[in-house]
């Protein structure tokens, strides 16, 4: 029989397939890890499949690098860019599987879910995400608060006005904000336009239709929001992340809290035991279209989806059938007081929500917008623009409305002919341009400059060279190597996805003629070169001096001055706990010594963010620049301080024309070496954000790796890191020159 | 021998102030975060300034166990002693040679790896992660310690090829002389002498792979590294997590668990640095 062997391969191919583990990569969210891997747990047992479960609050990175790879999963809720990978057909249409029966076999798996809630993620017909929470935005509050002074919770904006003068005569802050997050406020800006302007208008908004934005009642919305922000959030709010304002909230600072339902779930371990949690829908604005009254903002959220080339898409299909049955979305319901997308699963929700229920009761449709449904891109502008109006006191609405309008264009634009480019920057490209080859001309080293030890008379070959080859081959490999390549790649554009595509010098000209980031970036760099170092390098000088006069301690001092540097990502952490507006250190300090006014002042909100990281320079770097300076004035000959003081001099001359000019050169190597650092900052910048700067706060490493892990764009990124190295090449060429020089 | 004594007592009493002030300023932090270490998640959010209402030593027994940095200080150890012994010996070798042993080609080795102090990092990024990928090496704590060996370099020959070029030639010559071999020589009269130099670039060189971020992040994150992370990547996780959680004091706790061996090995290197300090003795008179 001939065919038996044949019919033994593939019977062990399937053995082998089947034997394939799902592979789960989870954001855990409020939800929790120890939520899903029980769920898994019962789904293994239940079926036989063996589960590989991921989850990581950082999955979107995570994932982005494994899709980079080459490596699909098969199931995930992380956020992905859906749009683009559905144009490479990664991810698998739902529809054969959605009209089959649930889990439960009760009904067809498409109608046990909420209404609408499967609209956000299809395309030509075909549905991709699976929602497994369902996500409404609630005004929430204090009831115990309400009802100690008589309030009644605000439907529509002049009550909710009206009530902040009364909560601010009691000495309440009316309304807490994750300030440090603006989009936050989109779905108070976005409902608020749905109530006014109705559904066909939103809908255009959504699609960036010409003018969509200009609309007068989405500049009302606006407005709105925008004396809001001024009349009702908590002083701070600014500068607070998610988890900080939500707890102040919770701590009873301030009254109501704008959030979407995962809010409770989210805080349920630090929420007081005794505090009573009301929820009303947003507030209504007056004169609101009264076919809208309805409806309820909800923001697609955490939808699943199954990736076409995974190693066991059935698996994952049957793993998220079984993760949206009625019987896991009611534990989540009733253990988390999560309100979830599917229509059975609410009916136990934790008491703590119950007017989240209510809400839901009442709710006749939903509408919302999903994340980079209308171009990738387009919610970095909505947060720019939600970003500047909260900071900044002179944008008005009008401001804010053109600039959404002017975003949208941009992006239309740039998508339907990728090969245009806008001279937006003529002048500053010139002057860069300028700067980098003069500083070449100037500062190329002399032959011979960069090696200054003596040739021997008669040079040895091969054995020590030999010697040498290992490192050498390393850092070829490793380093110099992929350096080099990076300089190619800037000519390429590439999404990681597709196929390469050469484009010569196209992405040079995009970032030094179009790009406003790069420029953005570049100026934040401009400011750590120059500012910090003009703070810490006069102070090392003088504590260098002190300490270099023998005072009492001088040697614990050195010690205690330097540990700081040592602390690298730890110590960037630290200090965004010390900047904390509410409870950090620094402020709980100003208050204490009498500055009222500092309290809940934000000093890592954007437009404050660049002046804090001064004092973080100083602490950080101070202590090694002191050891510097102090290894510099010893080597200055003590018979020199003698004969300075037989002739009478005291410390500040000594200081100013003895000691000073004869570690000039140290100062001036210094200032240079961190204007470098400064050029390549990227952690300070990257860890202070949350790993998500706005525009305003990107430097060059930060809008690299935005680039690259977000918008894709790998080639773009290629030519971002060029420019970078462009500069602080010359920028150390210039430095060595000025050092030669000095010495 | 004492250190200059300059000036009137005043002027060094307003000395001994600005350095008191500013220590203080250094260390005030380091107490701060040792003290929120031991608070309750939400105590150190509500009441962030002030002594623990009680001492939670669980914080740091979660964040040791539960959020896995045993394993990562594990890793994070052995990943940099591997890259900082690595270092040493390619760096004190490849320097020794390029200062003492001029051979063909010496000035072009030495400027390549000048070249590699003036790129920076984020250069090489995009294309070693294809690279990686492409030698199969992306995940693997051995493909890092190789890319911080290669970046690590650079400093440690420009900064030990100063060092033995300052060292005088006398005993070279004299040892060669008795008929000793350029190994012995390198390993027994140059070596020790450089002492000072190899204990600085030990240091920086483990500061530096110690407080990675950017390409571990790049090279740890995918489904390849099946979990092996290092401790900087281990801290921003669970600060990231606790931003869901709100457990701030299991982050602090991680915090002092990171800085704490960078501490304990500075105090132990600190005498072996370098420093041409004069011995002190009290100018303040006491």
């Amino acid at each position: 029989m001939p065919w038996l062997p044949l019919c033994l391969v593939l019977w062990l191919t399937t053995l082998v397939c089947s034997a394939q583990p799902i592979d789960v990569a989870v954001f855990p969210g409020g939800e929790g890890r120890e939520f899903y891997a029980r769920a898994i747990a019962d789904f293994e047992k239940a079926t036989g499949y063996e589960v590989q479960l991921e989850a990581d609050p950082a999955i979107a990175d995570r994932l982005r690098l494994s899709l980079l790879e080459g490596r699909d999963p098969d199931l995930t809720n992380s956020d992905l860019p859906v749009w683009r990978l559905l144009e490479h057909q990664r991810l698998l249409p739902l529809d054969p599987w959605l009209d089959g029966p649930a889990w439960d076999g009760q009904t067809r798996w498409r109608d046990s879910f909420t209404p609408g809630s499967l609209e956000p993620y299809q395309k030509g017909g075909k549905t991709y995400g699976v929602p497994l929470v369902s996500v409404t935005w609630s005004l929430y509050y204090n009831k115990a608060l309400f009802r100690r002074y008589g309030w009644d919770p605000p439907r529509t904006w002049g009550e909710m006005f009206r009530l902040a003068e009364s909560m601010k005569a009691v000495g309440l802050a009316p309304m807490a904000f994750q300030g440090r997050y603006p989009y936050y406020a989109k779905p108070l800006v976005q409902s608020t336009f749905y109530h006014l302007a109705g559904a066909e208008a939103h809908q255009a908004q959504l699609a960036l239709r010409e003018g969509a934005f200009l609309h007068p009642d989405f500049v009302r919305a606006l407005g709105l929001w925008r004396r809001w922000s001024r009349e009702g959030l908590q002083p701070g709010a600014q500068g607070m992340s998610h988890t900080e304002a939500q707890m102040e909230f919770f701590a009873g600072r301030a009254a109501m809290l704008i959030c979407g339902s995962w809010l409770y779930s989210e805080m349920r371990s630090s929420i007081p035991p005794d505090f009573e949690l009301g929820a009303v829908p947003l507030p209504q604005p007056e004169g609101g279209r009264p076919e809208t009254l309805g409806a309820q903002f909800s923001q697609p959220a955490g939808y699943w989806f199954v990736f076409a080339q995974g190693e066991n898409p059935e698996g994952g299909v049957e793993l998220l059938r079984y993760l949206t049955s009625t019987e896991v979305t009611s534990v989540l319901a009733r253990e988390q007081g999560a309100t979830v997308a599917v229509r059975e699963g609410n009916r136990e929700l934790h008491p703590a929500v119950a007017d989240l229920r209510r809400q839901l009761a009442q709710l006749q449709t939903t509408f919302g917008d999903a994340p980079g449904r209308s171009l990738p891109g387009f919610d970095q502008v909505w947060t720019d623009t939600l970003s500047r109006l909260l900071a900044d006191p002179h944008f008005q609405e009008s401001q804010a409305a053109l600039a959404l309008e002017q975003g949208a264009k941009a992006l239309k634009a740039q998508a339907q002919d990728p090969d245009r480019i806008a001279i937006r920057h003529p002048f500053k490209a010139a002057a860069l341009l300028l700067f980098l080859t003069c500083g070449l001309v100037v500062a190329w080293p002399a032959r011979g400059a960069t090696y200054p030890f003596p040739q021997a008379s008669a040079p040895r070959g091969v054995e020590v060279l030999g010697l040498t080859l290992p490192g050498l081959g390393v850092l070829g490999v490793f380093f110099l190597g992929p350096s080099a390549a990076a300089l190619l790649a800037a000519t390429w554009e590439w999404d990681g996805i597709g196929s390469p595509e050469a484009v010569g010098l196209r992405h040079f000209q995009r970032l030094l003629l179009e790009s406003d980031a790069f420029w953005t970036a570049l100026s934040n760099n401009l400011f750590l070169m120059v500012v910090p170092p003009l703070v810490v390098l006069p102070l090392s000088v003088l504590l260098a001096y002190a300490l270099d006069q023998g005072i009492w301690g001088h040697r614990v001092f050195r010690v205690v001055f330097f540990l700081p540097y040592l602390m690298g990502v730890s110590g960037i952490l630290l200090w965004q706990q010390i900047y904390h507006p509410a409870g950090g250190l620094l402020n709980s300090m100003l208050t204490l010594v009498g500055g009222s006014g500092w309290e809940g002042y934000p000093w890592l909100a954007p437009q404050n963010l660049y002046w804090a990281l001064v004092p973080m320079a100083v602490w950080g770097s101070g202590g090694f620049f002191v050891l510097l300076f102090l290894a510099a004035m010893q080597g200055i000959p003590t018979e020199l301080y003698e004969a300075a003081e037989l002739d009478g001099a005291t410390a500040w001359p000594i200081l100013r024309y003895l000691t000073l000019p004869a570690i000039w050169p140290t100062v001036v190597a210094s200032f240079l070496f961190m204007a470098i650092a400064a050029m390549k900052a990227f952690e300070v910048i990257w860890l202070m954000t949350q790993q998500a700067p706005t525009s305003d706060s990107h430097v060059i490493g930060t809008l690299l790796m935005r680039t690259m892990l977000v918008e894709q764009k790998l080639g773009q990124a290629s030519a971002l890191a060029t420019l970078l190295f462009l500069v602080v090449f010359v920028a150390s060429l210039l430095a060595q020159k000025a050092l030669g020089k000095a010495s | 021998m004492s250190r200059r004594r300059r000036g009137p007592a005043l002027s060094r009493w307003a000395w001994w102030s600005l350095a008191c002030v500013y220590g203080l300023a250094t260390v005030l932090p380091f107490g701060w975060l040792l003290l929120t270490s031991f608070k309750s998640g939400p105590e150190a959010l509500l009441e962030p300034f002030g002594w623990p209402q009680s001492w939670n030593w669980e914080n740091y027994t979660r964040a040791w166990e539960l959020a896995r940095l045993r394993e990562d200080f594990g890793h994070s150890l052995s990943l940099t002693l591997l890259v900082v012994a690595l270092t040493l010996a390619f760096g004190s070798t490849t320097a020794y040679a390029i200062a003492r042993l001029p051979f063909q080609g010496s000035a072009l080795v030495f400027r390549l790896y000048l070249a590699g102090l003036m790129i920076p990092i984020p250069l090489a990024v995009v294309p070693l992660f294809f690279w990686m990928k492409g030698l199969g090496l992306l995940g693997s704590p051995w493909g890092l310690a190789l890319i911080y060996l290669a970046t690590s370099l650079p400093f440690a020959v420009f900064f030990l090829v100063g060092y033995f070029s300052a060292i005088p030639g006398v005993q070279r010559e004299a040892a060669l002389l008795d008929g000793a071999s350029e190994w012995k020589v390198f390993s027994r009269v140059m070596l020790p002498q450089a002492g000072a130099g190899l204990t600085t670039v030990g240091m920086i060189t483990f500061l530096g792979v110690w407080n990675e971020y950017l390409v571990a992040f790049l090279l740890l994150s995918g489904p390849s590294a099946q979990g092996w992370r290092t401790l900087p990547l281990g801290l921003a996780d669970l600060t990231l997590q606790s931003q869901f959680r709100s457990e701030f004091g299991l982050v602090f706790a991680g915090l002092v668990l990171v800085m704490l061996p960078t501490l304990l090995v500075y105090l132990a290197v600190q005498p072996a640095l370098p420093q041409k300090a004069r011995r002190g003795g009290g100018g303040l008179g006491w």
